[in-house]
């Protein structure tokens, strides 16, 4: 059982927005068990209204919800506020994946799952957030990053293309800001996976790869470079 | 079934309008002949040419005819080949240049009309597929959710838990028992054990099980007929009425009252079943009996319905060769109208149902 090690929990608060009472209540008394404070959403509207009220720490997201989709719920929590969302899907279809992540989920599971390996992933996700921000922080000395037109701003975690902002997800811009530390290095996925998502469970490949095509759809298709049977490196077109 | 868009007139097919391939080929064959026999005689008779020439000439110019004649006349059979691989490897948005009129032209527009057919089968399967696996990841996420907090000690395993973890399991085997029902009533495999019932105790029975399963709402029969008999399965018909009961109840609010009703109408038995529930929309009376399909998505996952029990209920009235629609009611609710063939009344009484 995955227990929190490098930072305590306890003022951690998690959103769990699930129409189906008893996964919310299972996933509710497993993430108290953890430490974290635990509010339960039953409906669309009601996840909106509760994540604005709460500014929760992360936000567990069901994709088929009544009222109003979890989609759409992503959508609008995330307008307000930079939020780690972790999608739950009943549907496994590539489609439904990739629109989910277009829409700010960091990352997302596929039911039925552990939910063991649902708290080793919000353990992951949400030291990954404290990471970023601290590396933010002690970044406004060392000035953004430019790789030919494109200007990463690590402290106002703001991403610039030729000089127009384009609005990443926090997951993607971690994407992109690893990437561009290094430009023309090629990472594996397996690689990405432990540097960005912060674990090493292979079960989140598919994850790499739609953040991939998430960005390149932001940023442009020329940004992330593919290396056939490697993996990924930021384009380094000198 | 999808009706095809009218067939385009293709300038470059001479021969379209012709609608037999014999007549295509005589006129094929008679064109070729009397232009090689007038070139043939033209070159000789008018220009002097050395008969070989003039030979030469002729079938340079018959050939030209018929290849222009002939355009479109075999095309349709070459892109059937390619087009029967490509369904064979599943892909089934293949269409065929349909514009003659002849046999290959009518088996082209056949083809057409099969793999349009096929595609929607194949359509209706995935939907099928990716509906019936959502239903049973949704209980299974629940089960392994909390049985994984009960192994790691997260959670006692009282009374509520185990409810909780009952139903779920009991949704699932429910899931299970409607879906091998719908693909037996589907493959036909089931046939009716079809004769004259009576139909008071069959109601009777679904009514005394749904009051069972369901306590808190009451339902209320009206026969108006003790005698009352239909034409078809009664272990069918039963599991038709328990199907609209279990609706009723499901979307009926708490302390609302659902009716059963069944009366003679012409050579008819009409069994109606009546709540004042939401209602169905007008533009939902088809959709409702289509697998999976929720009027009103909003409760649909709590309330334990898969969206199954009505698709079952039209295949059972079907197969007796009946008719059921929902109709609206005053100001609200919803009134499920089944009409069944009659039989004449039966000399006993009654007729006990076997389950």
């Amino acid at each position: 059982m995955p227990s929190p090690t490098s930072f305590a929990p306890s003022a951690r608060t998690i959103l769990v927005v699930e129409d189906e009472a008893p996964i919310a209540d299972a996933i509710a008394a497993r993430l108290r068990s953890e430490g974290y404070a635990v509010e339960i959403a039953s409906d669309g509207p009601s996840g909106v209204e509760r994540c604005n009220a709460l500014h929760p720490d992360l936000v567990v997201l069901d994709l088929m919800l009544p009222g109003i989709d979890g989609l759409e719920v992503c959508e609008r929590i995330q307008t307000e506020r930079a939020v780690p969302v972790l999608m739950l899907t009943a549907r496994d279809s590539e489609h439904d994946l990739l629109v989910g992540l277009g829409v700010g989920a960091d990352d997302y599971m596929t039911k039925p799952f552990s939910s063991r390996e649902l708290v080793a992933r919000i353990h992951a996700l949400l030291r990954r957030v404290e990471r970023s921000r601290s590396d933010g922080a002690n970044a406004e000395v060392s000035g953004p990053i430019h790789v030919d037109d494109l200007e990463i701003d690590r402290s106002s975690r703001r991403v610039l293309r030729g000089g127009q902002q384009v609005h990443l997800t926090p997951t993607e811009f971690d994407l992109v800001l690893f990437l561009a530390e290094t430009p023309g290095a090629v990472y594996t996925r397996e690689d990405l996976l432990v540097e960005v998502w912060g674990y090493d469970v292979a079960s989140g490949l598919r994850t790499v790869d739609s953040h991939v095509r998430a960005v390149r759809r932001k940023l442009g298709n020329d940004v992330i470079r593919t290396v056939h049977g490697v993996g990924y490196a930021l384009a380094d077109v000198a | 079934m999808k009706r095809l868009p009218p067939r385009p007139h293709v300038p470059d097919r001479p021969l379209d309008a012709v609608t037999s391939i014999k007549v295509k080929l005589a006129t094929l064959i008679v064109g070729a002949v009397s232009v090689t026999v007038f070139v043939f005689w033209f070159g000789i008779r008018v220009l002097h040419l050395w008969p070989s020439l003039a030979g030469i000439f002729a079938a340079a110019v018959a050939l030209l005819l018929v290849s222009r004649l002939a355009r479109g006349m075999t095309s349709p059979l070459r892109e059937m080949a390619v087009a029967t691989q490509e369904m064979a490897k599943g892909n089934y948005d293949q269409r065929i240049t349909a514009t003659s009129h002849d046999e290959v032209g009518r088996l082209a527009v056949a083809f057409n009309q099969m793999s349009a057919e096929l595609a929607e089968t194949d359509r209706v399967r995935r939907d099928l597929v990716a509906n019936v696996s959502h239903e049973l990841r949704t209980p299974l996420t629940a089960l392994q959710a909390t049985l994984e907090n009960l192994v790691d000690g997260v959670a006692t395993a009282d009374p509520t838990t185990m409810a909780t973890m009952l139903a779920q399991v009991e949704r699932l085997g429910r899931l299970v028992t409607q879906l091998l029902d719908l693909s037996r009533l589907e493959a036909g495999t089931v046939p009716l054990d079809r004769h004259a019932f009576a139909v008071e105790p069959v109601l009777a029975h679904a009514v005394r099980e749904q009051e069972l399963t369901d306590p808190g709402i009451a339902i209320e029969m009206s026969v108006d007929d003790h005698d009352l008999a239909a034409d078809g399965d009664p272990e069918r018909v039963h599991q038709v009425v328990a199907n609209l009961l279990e609706n009723a109840v499901r979307h009926s609010p708490r302390g609302g009252s659902v009716q059963v009703r069944a009366r003679r109408t012409a050579d008819t038995v009409t069994i109606e079943v009546l709540d004042d529930g939401p209602g169905i929309a007008a533009a939902d009376a088809e959709r409702v009996f289509e697998r999976f399909y929720r009027a009103d998505t909003a409760r649909a996952s709590s309330d334990g319905g898969a969206g199954l029990g009505l698709a079952i209920a039209r295949w059972i009235v079907d197969l007796h060769g009946g008719e059921i629609h929902p109709e609206p009611r005053d100001p609200h609710g919803c009134r499920m109208v089944v009409t069944l063939p009659g039989a004449a009344p039966l000399s006993r009484p009654i007729q006990e149902v076997s389950r």
